[in-house]
């Protein structure tokens, strides 16, 4: 079945505004527990990768990228995850730009050596939480 | 201390992962000297996050984890030392600081393996300053390698991981072939008699770098004279295992045992000056009579059991072949057969007999006839398909009437039509000579003395034996079609390779 243009763009737009009311929850939730924060950040994936519940079959953020973007090609085997000029494959490219969204949302800045170990939902759940509980012990201290 | 097996040394790379992370416009150069990584450009394309310094650096990030994760599947012969990111900026600045931090591990790698973004000129500075072989994978690799080579760097450029792997077996191999020490037996003479073509110590060692311990055939049968009791006792139990093992035998285990003797001794005298190839005369020391009279042991089965093990061993002091021999084992992990080739043909041939009382083939076309070769010798092994592999069914016959001598006769009946790759470097051991054919018929398989073999056919009998009149008459073969493997590994290595 052939999407829109527009129908595809709405589903972006529609998506993306999910995703900043569920990354918000972060700063609502008074404790941050593993599996809360994991599941807020699970479902901000979903949206932001636009991919739906049965697409999720595996926790690991670049395959996610990978399987979002196979998605949004409709599973073209021909083209995808091409690399630009500087090897930088286009899953690369997603999943640098969705850490950065996080950061971006969270006011959080992981450094390049914390980055390079994200690579699952985990990862990603267990540095947000020392990133959110520091921001929050410095806010007492202030 | 162990024999330094050429065929278990392991190929040692640094990876480096060189990133290109954009600062923004240089200082001196822009207009607006507020720092501001955000421009395109010809290689970064795109808006707004694309175009930050973080980005570059968390891609970075990702790409070397890739890259290790690549490096992870490389083969068991390959050590990986310590990957490492290293970055420059869009000030382009190479300074000494990025040879310092790998200058150690530099110093005990083989190879510099690197991928990146704009990454040739620091690999290239890296390379010249440490005087080591480099290549760079992706992108760019072939302008690195030219641009390397000019400076007379040894460098290459790969594909994509399973391109290097493919190369990192040559490189491997060509590693292996340079830290040869061949020990050398001599009796009254340097160079053998029956082997004319044979290349001098002194070539291999300034050529190849390849060093030689010479010891005198007295010195050998005085070791085996004195064999210790666990050497006599590591006799016994191959000579049982080579007797079990074999679907048939005409050799009693106490002659084989005999033939094992010299063996052991040789292992041992290998471990002493610690080589790893082995060679010795075979007429001038059958002259001696003391084969004969006292030791009842001829060297084919050493030869055929060194390696078995992965020591390259050759016949009658001939290096050349000797050389082939370790070619062949290093690159495709096999224990090859070396033999007295030569051609079938001969269109004026007026009698049916054909050299050294080989069989005739009856039923070839006159165009077969002429591209039909021989290759015989009595040093087959167990292990022509592969170190790694089970044993080839064989046989054991005796090299000599008397019952003495043994050698093993691997069963090649299923092998007809079967591809294979022979090898001999030349006089001035400047050049190797590759030959490809297909084996049509077994020779002699179950005859006492040296004619065992086989016959093949090549695809132009004449060009081959043209070009075979410069190398010599002892080949190295092992199964399958290696010319493209062994072109490139001659480049490496620095020889010139004749096929046909």
């Amino acid at each position: 079945m052939k999407y829109s243009k527009h129908f595809l763009e709405k589903r972006i737009i529609n998506k993306n505004a999910a995703a900043e009311k569920t990354i918000r929850y972060l700063f609502i939730i008074e404790t941050y527990s593993h599996d809360i924060v994991k599941n807020i950040i699970r479902e901000y994936v979903l949206c932001k990768f636009v991919l739906e519940e049965e697409d999720v079959t595996t926790e690991n953020l670049l395959h996610l990228a990978k399987i979002s973007i196979r998605k949004a090609i409709k599973n073209n085997e021909l083209y995808w995850d091409m690399r630009d000029c500087q090897g930088t494959s286009e899953s690369m490219t997603k999943k640098v730009l969705f850490i950065k969204s996080i950061e971006k949302y969270l006011n959080i800045q992981l450094s390049q050596q914390e980055y390079i170990k994200l690579d699952t939902l985990d990862d990603l759940t267990a540095i947000v939480i020392n990133k959110m509980s520091s921001l929050v012990m410095n806010d007492i201290q202030q | 201390m162990a024999i330094r097996k050429t065929t278990e040394v392991k190929f040692r790379i640094k990876p480096v992962f060189f990133n290109l992370e954009h600062e923004g416009p240089h200082p001196e150069r822009a207009q607006d000297i507020t720092s501001n990584s955000s421009y395109e450009g010809p290689c970064r394309l795109g808006d707004g996050e694309l175009l930050t310094n973080d980005f570059d650096k968390k891609a970075g990030a990702e790409k070397f984890k890739i890259f290790k994760e690549n490096l992870d599947g490389y083969p068991d012969y390959v050590e990986i030392i310590n990957p490492v990111y290293l970055y420059w900026t869009d000030g382009f600045v190479y300074t000494n600081m990025y040879y310092e931090k790998l200058k150690d591990d530099l110093g005990n790698s083989d190879f510099l393996l690197a991928e990146g973004v704009l990454h040739q000129y620091p690999i290239l500075r890296i390379a010249k300053s440490a005087g080591i072989a480099s290549g760079i994978i992706a992108c760019c690799s072939t302008d690195f390698s030219a641009g390397a080579r000019k400076h007379g760097i040894e460098s290459y450029a790969f594909v994509d991981h399973e391109h290097t792997i493919k190369y990192m077996r040559l490189l491997r191999a060509k590693k292996a072939f340079k830290t040869m020490k061949v020990l050398y037996i001599v009796q009254d003479m340097v160079y053998p008699y029956g082997t004319v073509s044979n290349a001098e110590l002194t070539s291999l060692s300034e050529i190849h770098g390849i060093d030689s311990q010479v010891l005198n055939a007295e010195t050998l049968f005085d070791a085996v004279r004195n064999l210790t009791h666990k050497q006599e006792h590591e006799a016994v139990d191959k000579a049982r295992e080579l007797a079990d093992g074999a679907s048939w035998n005409k050799m009693t285990e106490d002659n084989i045992r005999k033939s094992c003797r010299l063996y052991v001794t040789v292992k041992g005298l290998l471990e002493k000056y610690d080589c790893n190839a082995f060679t010795m005369p075979c007429h001038e020391v059958c002259a001696t009579r003391l084969f004969n009279d006292e030791f009842k042991f001829t060297p084919c089965l050493t030869h055929s059991l060194l390696k078995e093990d992965g020591i390259p061993s050759g016949c009658e002091l001939d290096l050349n072949c000797l050389l082939g021999i370790s070619i062949l084992e290093n690159l495709t992990g096999t224990a090859p057969h070396m033999g007295n080739t030569g051609p079938y043909f001969e269109p004026d041939k007026s009698d049916m007999s054909v050299p050294n009382g080989l069989p005739l083939l009856t039923n070839l076309s006159k165009e077969d006839k002429d591209n039909v070769f021989y290759t015989f010798h009595a040093v087959q092994t167990r292990k022509e398909k592969g170190l790694n592999s089970k044993n080839s069914k064989y046989g054991i016959q005796s090299f000599t009437v008397s019952g003495w001598g043994a050698t093993i006769r691997p069963d090649m009946s299923g092998d007809i039509g079967e591809t294979i790759t022979l090898v001999r470097f030349s006089p001035d051991v400047k050049k190797m000579i590759v030959i490809k054919g297909d084996i049509i018929a077994i020779s002699g398989n179950e005859d006492i003395g040296c004619a065992t073999g086989f016959y093949w056919k090549c695809k132009d009998g004449r060009d081959a034996f043209w070009k075979q009149q410069n190398f010599g008459h002892h080949l190295a073969w092992t199964y399958g079609d290696h010319v493209r493997d062994l072109q490139e590994l001659g480049d490496m290595i620095g020889v010139e390779v004749i096929t046909s």
